[in-house]
């Protein structure tokens, strides 16, 4: 019981602050996404890989990962390119076009947005709870 | 472990927190006042982006009507001004509106509500609001209150939307927005916004009194990342001077264009450069039915001037950070010229300017926060200033001091300052009044000391209660004397005290409520001394609904006329109809009981009652392109 209420406090302080809402933002929504293999996950987001490394395998190593979360434009090896890519910023989805969602700041609102056809090149099937999130093109 | 530790999460993510809910509370975390916000430079009212966005805030007028200790008034040329509670209705209290760090000038009256009181708020992100306690480095003339508007950042807009809206008066708005981020180190921000204002006319002996006024905007600012930002600023409209001039008009032609250049340049070594220019230019073609009486005894039917005010200012700011100290020193230069390129009085050229025409003012400040724990602070800050013009052979120079101590508790804040402030005659005041009341260039600047302190109880993470006090006495007020119509220095001392109390309690996420109450002490009081406000911030589903009353005691006037208690009531809803569309409904001053002001030439002739808003309704609907 003591365990319980321990991890009960752990998370609820995991999550009182900016980085941990944002991590528990980016674990919401890859949790209601399923794909076929075991989600490994690589950010560029040092912060946010390590507070997602408590419920996910993670990988400081783009090519070991599945999952890539990046917040800022870098030349992508041949390799990483094929990976699953979920960005943190409303440009990167311009400039890393193959990435199937992202979270970012568009009128002064954070948002969530996955866009349909790159979910579906990528084998990605959303879970209900983010249908209002999915669109068929940036906005 | 993991395993545990994941489905407890999933288990509160499923029950407790949606992805929508996070992304609210996300938002109020990353507001952007929490960087900019200063607790030592004063006591601080701060009006979020998302409380912008559900009072429904158009113009700086919607918010400055919520401000304590201070009246929102309509003035006698049809605008707004800020009067502090027990001041006479015509003696503008003095305040500084600034553009993230630059100040909008006002020089030939000090009332920047004249030209930004009605100004769109569309481009702004949050506001602070600085009551008394202001640090030393907000500008080289002190304030009664320093209104900080911040500008929203491209990089969290990457995007265009505009917004159209109308009321029940027959007024159209028009806004529109475009923010981007070029190629990461680049970032920009448009905003242009037309407004065609229409307002309830008042009728009196036949004569018509207009506030209506057409005015376009346009904000542009460029901005190199850690480098330099660029502000330009263009405003252009017609206005009726409503009873400016006289309470019998003929015919009220008001023009005028302001423009402004900010530019901000960040040195190595922590050395800030920041240059600024700005121009007011008015053009008047005025026509009176009975004749209006100038400040030099004659009286007039035709009057046609054109007038302009332009200022320029450059500072040079370092910073010193060490383990305990934060330091900035900066020397500063100003000059206002004021400029009357024709005043033609039935047709003939005619002098009004007898006094000062450019005022230069050099100042060097500096203000020190020493932390002498992690939690506590205490600040002094020193200014001198050194004034000359082109009318007296003496220059002048005047001296400014602020002391603070700011502690932190778990559970309070607290703040204490012992400050002067100087009030610098205007150049109207001083040189450029033609109507009415004669300038004085003899004018002292008047003098006020304060003593001020706040304590911020917080019960826990969803309450706190805010208490402040002040102590002040004011020497050499600037006044009209009504015998000799002209500007002086009054010879009494005056003192006042003044408290409020603030009450706020968020309820959840998306619910929360603010009580405040304040009341002025003064032997003397001629507009209301006590004032409260309730704000209440409310979501049913996706609708957000805001209720607010502004509440202003009734009051006597300098003429003995007693004037009503004012309950200003405005209640505002907003629909999001889909990610791209929002529907917005507002009522401002639903009941018309809002306080009023009497406007009047004559003491003894029939005046006018006119409340700062009137009573509104407005439609509007924004789109995101």
């Amino acid at each position: 019981m003591k365990i319980l209420f321990l991890l009960i406090f752990l998370t609820l302080s995991l999550f009182s602050d900016q980085n941990n809402i944002k991590a528990k933002i980016i674990a919401t929504v890859l949790d209601n996404l399923y794909s076929k293999e075991q989600k490994i996950v690589f950010s560029d987001d040092k912060v946010l890989l390590d507070k997602l490394s408590s419920h996910y395998k993670t990988t400081n190593r783009c090519m070991d990962s599945n999952f890539l979360i990046l917040q800022h434009w870098v030349e992508l090896s041949d390799s990483c390119k094929k990976k699953k890519i979920f960005v943190l910023n409303y440009n990167l989805l311009y400039d890393i076009p193959q990435s199937f969602g992202a979270f970012f700041f568009k009128k002064g609102r954070a948002n969530v947005v996955l866009l349909k056809d790159k979910l579906e090149k990528n084998g990605i099937t959303p879970s209900k709870r983010l249908e209002s999130y999915v669109e068929d093109k940036l906005w | 472990m993991k395993q545990i530790l994941f489905l407890l999460m999933l288990y509160l993510s499923v029950f407790a927190d949606e992805l929508g809910n996070l992304l609210t509370k996300f938002n109020q975390v990353t507001q952007l006042h929490k960087d900019s916000k200063k607790e030592a430079a004063g006591h601080i009212t701060i009006y979020t982006r998302e409380d912008l966005d559900r009072m429904q805030a158009y113009t700086l007028n919607d918010v400055l009507n919520t401000i304590r200790i201070f009246n929102l008034q309509a003035s006698k040329g049809g605008g707004t001004s800020l009067s502090f509670a027990t001041a006479k209705s015509s003696m503008v209290t003095p305040i500084k509106i600034f553009i993230n760090n630059h100040e909008l000038n006002n020089a030939t009256f000090g009332n920047p509500l004249a030209q930004y009181g009605d100004m769109n708020l569309y481009f702004i992100d949050y506001i602070e609001i600085y009551q008394a306690g202001n640090s030393v480095t907000f500008g080289n003339e002190s304030g009664s209150m320093l209104v900080k508007l911040y500008t929203k950042k491209p990089e969290f807009e990457n995007s265009t939307y505009g917004e159209i809206t109308i009321d029940s008066e027959g007024s159209k708005q028009f806004n529109i927005l475009d923010a981007k981020v070029i190629d990461r180190k680049y970032s920009y921000l448009l905003n242009l916004d037309i407004n065609d204002k229409k307002m309830d006319k008042q009728k009196l002996n036949g004569y018509e009194l207009s506030r209506d006024y057409s005015i376009g905007h346009l904000f542009f600012q460029f901005n190199k990342k850690d480098d330099y930002v660029v502000e330009i600023g263009a405003t252009y409209g017609t206005k009726d001077t409503f009873a400016g001039f006289s309470m019998t008009p003929l015919k009220d032609e008001q023009e005028g264009q302001n423009l402004y250049l900010h530019v901000d340049k960040k040195l190595e070594n922590d050395i800030t450069l920041r240059g600024s220019i700005s121009l007011e230019e008015v053009y008047l073609d005025y026509l009176d039915g009975v004749g209006i009486k100038l400040s030099d005894g004659t009286t007039i039917e035709k009057l046609k001037t054109h007038g302009e005010t332009t200022s320029s200012s450059l500072t040079v700011e370092k910073r010193y950070n060490s383990l305990n100290n934060e330091l900035v020193v900066a020397l500063k230069a100003k000059q206002n010229t004021g400029r009357l390129y024709y005043f033609k009085a039935d047709d003939k050229e005619k002098n009004m300017i007898n006094g000062p025409t450019v005022l230069n003012i050099y100042s060097i400040y500096g203000e020190d926060l020493y932390n002498f724990d992690e939690n506590n602070l205490l600040t002094l800050g020193l200014r001198y200033n050194y004034l000359t013009d082109n009318y007296s052979s003496e220059a002048d120079s005047s001296f400014l001091y602020r002391v603070g101590l700011v502690l932190n508790h778990k559970s309070y804040t607290s703040k204490i300052f012992l400050f002067n402030r100087i009030n610098q005659p205007t150049m109207g005041q001083q040189s450029l009044s033609p109507i009415k009341i004669k300038p004085n260039a003899d004018l002292k600047p008047a003098k006020i000391n304060i003593l001020s302190a706040d304590v911020d109880y917080a019960f826990s993470e969803k309450n706190n209660l805010d208490v402040g006090v002040a102590f002040a006495k004011l020497e050499d007020a600037i006044v009209i004397d009504s015998n000799k119509k002209q500007y002086v220095n009054t010879q009494e001392k005056v003192s006042f005290k003044r408290f409020y109390v603030r009450y706020k309690q968020k309820i959840d996420l998306h619910n929360k409520f603010m009580f405040g109450f304040y009341r002025v002490y003064k032997a003397k009081s001629f507009s209301p001394a006590r004032g409260a406000l309730l704000q209440v911030f409310n979501k049913i589903g996706k609708v957000d609904i805001y209720n607010e009353l502004v509440y202003r005691a009734e009051y006597t006037n300098e003429l003995g006329k007693s004037m009503d208690a004012g309950y200003d009531y405005s209640v505002a809803i907003t629909y999001p109809v889909s990610k791209k569309s929002t529907l917005k409904l507002k009522g401002e001053n639903i009941f018309d009981k809002a306080s009023e002001v009497y406007i009047y030439d004559d003491p003894d002739a029939e005046g006018i009652y006119e409340p700062a808003r009137q009573q509104r309704f407005l439609v509007s609907w924004e789109y995101e392109f």
